[in-house]
């Protein structure tokens, strides 16, 4: 037999711990696979795909204390009519097929879910062919995309908020409103992806019904821009609004910052995803110069709405961000929709909890959102202007509730 | 023990699977392929389908890079190329899906001989930018070309039929796929047992030398990528046909990265190697999500980014361990049982 050196033996142990870990780790999905967890009978399971790693990994956490904060409530006060929610929730990755495998995996168990949360707008269209045909249960999620809109083609999914469309529907009723007169001048700012483009030919429609003109439309990458081009062809347009929709934190607070510089004098406003309060925080002297669309109460609000109270009291946090007020109140629109299918003694299937959520009509969300509410084409049309105060560092409420008919 | 391999017939030294031990396993292999879909739920069918498609796309660049020594960052543009034809083709002319996966791999190995010419001059990491180039280009037509790809929105394609059997869910795809998937590796085996695949090797070993030895460069490298385009065109098409969806966010840059990290984990150069990759790429992150839940439902947000980071250590784990990857630890495996009890 021939020697060999300490290197080799330990290489040789540790190939074995490797192949030894891969097998345990094998083991225990299988094992975790077949036995599943434990789940009372009269539970309520509700399933959902979070982004925890990934480009939205920071939203898809806040999000998902959010939805599990909202059902710890709701189990620590009884319940939907008694029974508690139980809730699996996997992270995506942001990734539309990992989410859809997520859904699958959700409906294949034993523990079958009712309602399921998707994390992104390509999980709705991807799990829409299936959702229509097979699983039929109620899908919500963080897209507000205007496809969703069409009941015809998505008859299971619905969105916490008014649409994109409608977003900027919001704003231009906003700027027409506000006209005093004159012809407004606008400008639309967005981004290069689906996201980006889904409003557009909405609002050139929109703005052509209230007598707004567009002077100037420019397209960019979602990040990582060079916006002194782009600055330029603002500062030729002349604009009095600048509308950007389909960017998230970057592109459009430098476009802001240098606009500003260069002597544009309009107004800067943005839609929901661009409407934390974490980022006004950041702008600065800037955020005297942005307003935007926001369909609820912000959380320095709360003597206005008790559900924000609820949150409050539920989180013991000083500050409650965007990301965890979206899915605490798609929490809620989930279980009213299931205690309204309970009380009417109906099972928990899609088509009797789609019903039971277009039965929202003239609902009381506890003040979250400022006027009874009711929904429309899978959405609820309903936003607030609010204008960004940099000695605050908050968002204040620059019009009443503005409800699309 | 195994002490040696005796034929009589020179079929049997051509044969595939030469040995009885090694045709017992292929025969455990489609035993289990075959009773899968009956004891999986959906979830499981999900992921064989994912897998399968998987192993195409992966034995397609294993072929280009694994065997020719072609890097190609442009993978997933490929398979959306295959994708998008497929769609439209099942859409606009109504053709049936037999004939739409094959047009749709042909397509993209259309595609993929363009994009390959400049492999002629270059190679190495002038060539993966290259290709890097023909992802974004091909991303951005799939993104603006709108009458055909729907653009950002995307399109969607009804589901696949054959004599009145609409192939709508898991299990009836996970059949098409594993069809598709057997015939792909079947005919990559049989390649490099030909001249054609011998010449993609000698390339990869050494293209000065091949040419000397009267192999012509310009047509075996474009062979190669048109081979895997065409690969990754019908791994695209089965996709289209297994979500009902095609849009461009499913063929992005960072599929192209998990295309050629499932080949170097799993072993380049060999078709078992693409095999073992996609399934380990695939699988892994479930294994490790499955994991997480073991933990309880509040932790799941903070190991989240712990598996994350299991699976880069894994990966690196291999290469550092096993740089030829699964294929070469399988094969050490093998070869422990062979000669048992004796050791290496």
């Amino acid at each position: 037999m021939t020697d060999i050196s300490l290197s080799q033996r330990i290489l040789r142990i540790s190939r074995r711990a490797a192949l030894g870990c891969a097998l345990a780790a094998t083991l225990g999905f299988a094992a975790s696979v077949s036995t599943g967890a434990a789940h009372a009978d009269d539970e309520i399971v509700w399933g959902a795909s979070m982004p925890l790693t990934g480009p939205f990994a920071k939203a898809g956490v806040l999000g998902e204390k959010g939805l599990r904060a909202f059902i710890g409530y709701t189990n620590a006060t009884g319940g939907i009519n008694g029974r508690q929610i139980k809730l699996i929730a996997e992270d995506s990755g942001y990734v539309p097929d990992k989410a859809l495998a997520i859904f699958k995996q959700v409906m294949a168990s034993d523990e079958k879910a009712v309602v399921f949360y998707g994390d992104s707008t390509g999980f709705s269209k991807l799990v829409a062919p299936e959702l229509n045909d097979r699983y039929k249960i109620l899908v919500g999620g963080t897209s507000f995309a205007t496809d969703l809109t069409d009941e015809a083609a998505h008859p299971f999914q619905f969105m916490p908020g008014p649409s994109y469309a409608d977003q900027i529907g919001i704003l231009l009723k906003y700027i027409s409103d506000n006209a005093g007169g004159k012809t407004p001048r606008v400008a639309l700012f967005y981004s290069n992806t689906e996201f980006g483009r889904d409003p557009i030919a909405s609002a050139r429609a929109t703005a052509a019904k209230l007598g707004i003109e567009i002077v100037e439309e420019i397209e960019t990458k979602p990040a990582g821009v060079d916006v002194a081009p782009e600055v330029i062809k603002l500062r030729r347009a002349k604009p009095d609004y600048v509308i950007f929709h389909g960017f998230v934190t970057s592109v459009w607070p430098e476009v802001m910052k240098q606009s500003l510089q260069s002597g544009v004098k309009a107004m800067f406003m943005g839609t929901f995803w661009a409407m934390e309060p974490a980022i006004i925080k950041k702008m600065g002297p800037l955020a005297d110069h942005y307003m935007g669309v926001f369909p609820y109460r912000y959380y320095w609000d709360q003597a206005e709405s008790s559900t924000l109270q609820t949150m409050a009291a539920v989180t013991k946090a000083p500050y409650l961000p965007t990301y965890f007020v979206q899915t605490w109140f798609s929490g809620m629109i989930f279980a009213e929709t299931i205690k309204r299918t309970l009380d009417a003694g109906k099972p928990l299937t899609g088509e009797n909890l789609k019903a039971a959520f277009n039965s929202l009509q003239n609902w009381d969300t506890g003040g979250l959102i400022g006027v009874p509410v009711s929904v429309r084409n899978n959405s609820i049309p309903v936003g607030r202007i609010y204008k960004g105060n940099s000695a605050t560092g908050s968002l204040d409420a620059v019009s009443d509730w503005i409800v699309l008919e | 023990m195994l002490i040696g391999n005796f034929k009589e017939r020179y079929e049997a030294d051509e044969a595939i699977f030469r040995t009885t031990r090694s045709r017992v396993w292929l025969g455990i292999a489609v035993a289990l392929i075959v009773a899968f879909p009956f004891v999986g739920n959906s979830y499981h069918l999900y992921m064989a389908g994912l897998i399968g498609i998987n192993i195409i796309a992966a034995t397609g660049i294993n072929i280009l890079t694994g065997y020719t020594g072609l890097i190609s960052l442009g993978h997933a543009a490929f398979m959306g190329v295959g994708a998008y034809t497929v769609a439209w083709l099942s859409n606009n002319v109504g053709l049936p899906f037999y004939i739409c996966l094959p047009l749709g791999g042909l397509v993209a190995a259309a595609v993929g001989v363009v994009v390959g010419i400049p492999s002629l001059r270059i190679k190495g990491l002038y060539l993966a930018i290259a290709t890097l180039a023909a992802q974004f280009i091909l991303g951005f037509v799939f993104n603006e070309w709108e009458p055909v790809t729907g653009g950002g929105r995307g399109t969607s394609l009804a589901a696949a039929e054959i004599g009145g059997i609409v192939l709508d869910t898991e299990f009836e795809l996970y059949w098409l796929i594993v069809v598709v998937m057997v015939l792909a590796l079947l005919f990559a085996r049989n390649l490099f047992r030909t001249r054609v695949g011998r010449a993609f090797i000698a390339v990869r070993d050494r293209d000065i030398s091949a040419e000397v030895m009267g192999i012509n460069l310009l047509r075996t490298k474009l062979t190669a990528f048109a081979l895997s385009s065409f690969y990754a065109g019908l791994a695209g098409g089965l996709m289209a046909y297994f979500f009902k969806v095609v849009s461009p966010e499913q063929y992005t840059f960072s599929v192209s990265i998990f295309m050629l990290a499932a080949v170097v984990v799993g072993g380049m150069g060999t078709i078992l190697g693409g095999i073992l990759g996609a399934i380990f790429m695939t699988l892994i992150p479930e294994i490790l999500g499955e994991i997480t839940q073991i933990f309880g439902a509040g932790a799941v947000a903070m190991l989240s980014s712990a598996r994350e980071v299991v699976f880069g250590l894994l990966i690196v784990g291999f290469l550092v361990f096993e740089p030829r990857g699964l294929a070469q630890i399988w094969k050490r495996i093998k070869r422990v049982y062979e000669i048992w009890p004796f050791r290496t």
